[in-house]
């Protein structure tokens, strides 16, 4: 989606040693989920599990578990809201975006093509180019250059998108 | 509305715009649902219970603090240390136990009631007359993850709603900008997350973690409270889009708990981003209330920082905050060197959980909250090793101050060596039927349906313990 995934197959799930993941005394906490890969490379560190799994009911990893929790909890929202991966896709997405040379309006079907599987309505499109131009020109959006500005616009909308219902649900 | 007025579904349903989908927004809002609930699990004509407490801290001792060592002295351990046990072990012990071991506390009568307590808490003893100490608790499980999801969520075999999940079920939040339910510093081990989660009640009901305890609370945030790349009012531009969006979904695929729940998670996720960092601000207390809770002093800071945001979050009408006593080992868990580590323990939290009693009391908050304060079971008066206790689920003490219990009261006892709860035993089970009914909430009616049948925190038992109430 936000054209950053790396397809590499095979190969080492994470750059380290083995059991270097694993706690001991010292306490050093060697893990890092900053890989890009699909998610059947992100590998479940039973005692240090990813925020995201985390926040979002993974089973407890030490035992089998024949049922799932599903929450709606305000801390998801917060990590959809303020987590830097999720921010970050969307500045991804957003560039992808803007470097493509469709009007304004086709950016947004594109964006809408790609995160909800399907074109926006006539009114979606209408009300995306209105929160664009609102974030783009009021003395509240981020400094910086009229460049920069946009981007951050675009960089919101996307993240909207990745937040929403239809995009987080399946039908 | 007055909360205590009588009221029939009927009438409740008829007064809000669009009956139940209405309730579920409402709890989802955070506002208080207490009407909801008094109308749901009382039959017109009955009165619902006065509640005595509205709200709880739970001081949790993880790893399972020593009875026979802290508030139920046993003189006979003394007199026959060394020698076995004059009576049975439990069928089932969670390690091999060797003879009786006295304990190396001195026990004194303090205050008004003469109560006993150890040497080990001096200045929690200062405030015996507030307590009411159980010292006829029991469980079954001897293994601290059994123990601490029974003691947590009423079960040590499934996966079930905690009772701050139950809690907030039965009686709503308080507040529109926190959670109803925080748990601070909780310890990632024996049952996790579990110990605070919502299983099947609805997601609001679920408890917010600040850090774990591996973490210093200090440092401690509940996870990304804070946005570095958006400012604040260009983030509620695009809640307002990411709303719309969300209703225009709803429109389509139907209404759902579920979508409901996730449209206003932002709305409390954008309130909390200001108001959690705020209850968090230790900095706001005075030099005096820091002295108070030991904060000056780098034994007690830690414990005392977790008890003083504890207060701040109640008197923000959080309605469960639970506060974890334990470092990323098993904290209480003196299988060995009972002496130094149960010295460690009580030192860290005796001057902050002091400091606590006396400033909810000062404030008038304790009057209307309840304290309780244990660990997940008692250890046995039977060495481990040469200078150890093994676990104990079949007698151990915890207790409770303000919130319409009696102070300077000792409730139940166990037998003459502390192994086994003898008088006014009070499972915890009872123990649980007893907290909701201080919080006015009957826990036979509070159910919740859940394949097919109705779930209670207290499964098919649990007996009140009216004789702690004032």
């Amino acid at each position: 989606m936000s054209g950053c995934l790396d397809l590499t197959p095979a190969g080492k799930t994470i750059p380290l040693r083995n059991r270097q993941i694993v706690f001991d005394h010292t306490s050093q906490d060697h893990t890092r989920y900053e890989s890009l890969r699909r998610s059947v490379y992100v590998p479940v560190i039973r005692n240090n599990l990813y925020t995201l799994f985390e926040q979002f009911d993974f089973p407890d990893p030490t035992a089998p578990t024949g049922h799932r929790n599903e929450t709606v909890i305000a801390p998801q929202a917060l990590l959809l809201m303020n987590s830097d991966l999720v921010f970050q896709s969307a500045t991804q997405m957003a560039s992808g975006l803007l470097n493509g040379s469709e009007n304004d309006s086709q950016k947004i079907l594109l964006a809408y093509l790609r995160t909800c599987g399907r074109t926006s309505t006539p009114a979606e499109t209408q009300r995306a180019l209105a929160f664009i131009s609102d974030m783009s020109f009021t003395p509240s959006a981020a400094p910086g250059s009229k460049r920069q500005r946009r981007l951050h616009a675009w960089t919101l909308l996307c993240q909207s998108l990745i937040a929403s219902n239809e995009f987080m649900y399946l039908r | 509305m007055n909360r205590f007025a009588l009221t029939t579904r009927r009438r409740l349903l008829r007064s809000t715009a669009v009956g139940f989908g209405q309730l579920a927004l409402t709890a989802l809002l955070g506002q208080e649902t207490q009407v909801a609930t008094v109308a749901k699990t009382h039959s017109p004509g009955l009165p619902p219970l006065l509640p005595r407490a509205r709200r709880i801290v739970f001081l949790f001792m993880k790893g399972g603090p020593s009875h026979v060592d802290t508030f139920d002295p046993k003189p006979l351990l003394d007199r026959d240390h060394g020698k076995p046990l004059p009576f049975d072990l439990p069928r089932v012990t969670f390690a091999q136990q060797g003879n009786l071991l006295n304990s190396p506390w001195r026990f004194a009568r303090h205050g008004e009631s003469g109560l006993p307590v150890s040497e080990l808490f001096p200045h929690i003893a200062r405030q015996v007359d507030d307590l009411c100490i159980l010292r006829s608790v029991y469980g079954t499980n001897p293994a601290h993850g059994g123990a601490s999801l029974k003691l947590h969520t009423g079960t040590d075999q499934f996966v079930r709603p905690s009772i701050g999940a139950w809690v907030t079920y039965g009686l709503g939040s308080d507040n529109q900008n926190l959670p109803a339910f925080v748990t601070i510093c909780p310890t990632l081990a024996h049952g996790g997350v579990n110990n605070w989660g919502a299983a099947f009640l609805p997601a609001h009901c679920q408890g917010t973690p600040i850090g774990n305890a591996s973490q210093t609370v200090h440092s401690a945030k509940v996870r990304h409270i804070r946005n570095s790349h958006v400012l604040q009012q260009d983030q509620r531009r695009q809640l307002n889009l990411i709303r719309a969006m969300n209703q225009d979904h709803m429109e389509s695929v139907g209404k759902n708990k579920a979508l409901e729940g996730r449209l206003n998670s932002f709305e409390l996720a954008f309130r909390m981003q200001s108001a959690m960092p705020e209850a968090q601000d230790l900095t706001r207390e005075s030099v005096s209330t820091h002295h108070l809770y030991g904060i000056h002093n780098t034994i007690t800071e830690n414990f005392g920082r977790q008890c003083l945001m504890a207060r701040r979050l109640l008197e923000r009408g959080v309605r469960f905050v639970q506060v974890t006593h334990s470092d990323s080992e098993v904290q209480w868990d003196q299988h060995s060197n009972l002496y130094h580590g149960h010295t460690k323990n009580a030192a860290e939290v005796d001057k902050p959980i002091s400091g606590l009693l006396s400033d909810l009391k000062s404030r008038g908050l304790l009057d209307d909250t309840l304290v309780l304060w244990g660990g997940e079971f008692g250890r046995t008066p039977t060495a481990q090793g040469t200078n150890g206790r093994d676990h104990n689920p079949h007698g151990f003490t915890m207790w409770m101050a303000g919130g319409g219990v009696k102070g300077g009261y000792a409730y139940g006892a166990t037998d003459d060596y502390g192994y086994y709860a003898k008088v006014n035993r009070m499972h915890i089970h009872d123990l649980h039927a007893t907290l909701l009914h201080l919080l006015g909430l009957n826990h036979k009616q509070l159910t919740f349906r859940h394949t097919g049948r109705d779930f209670r925190l207290t499964d098919v038992s649990g007996t009140v313990a009216t004789d702690i109430f004032v």
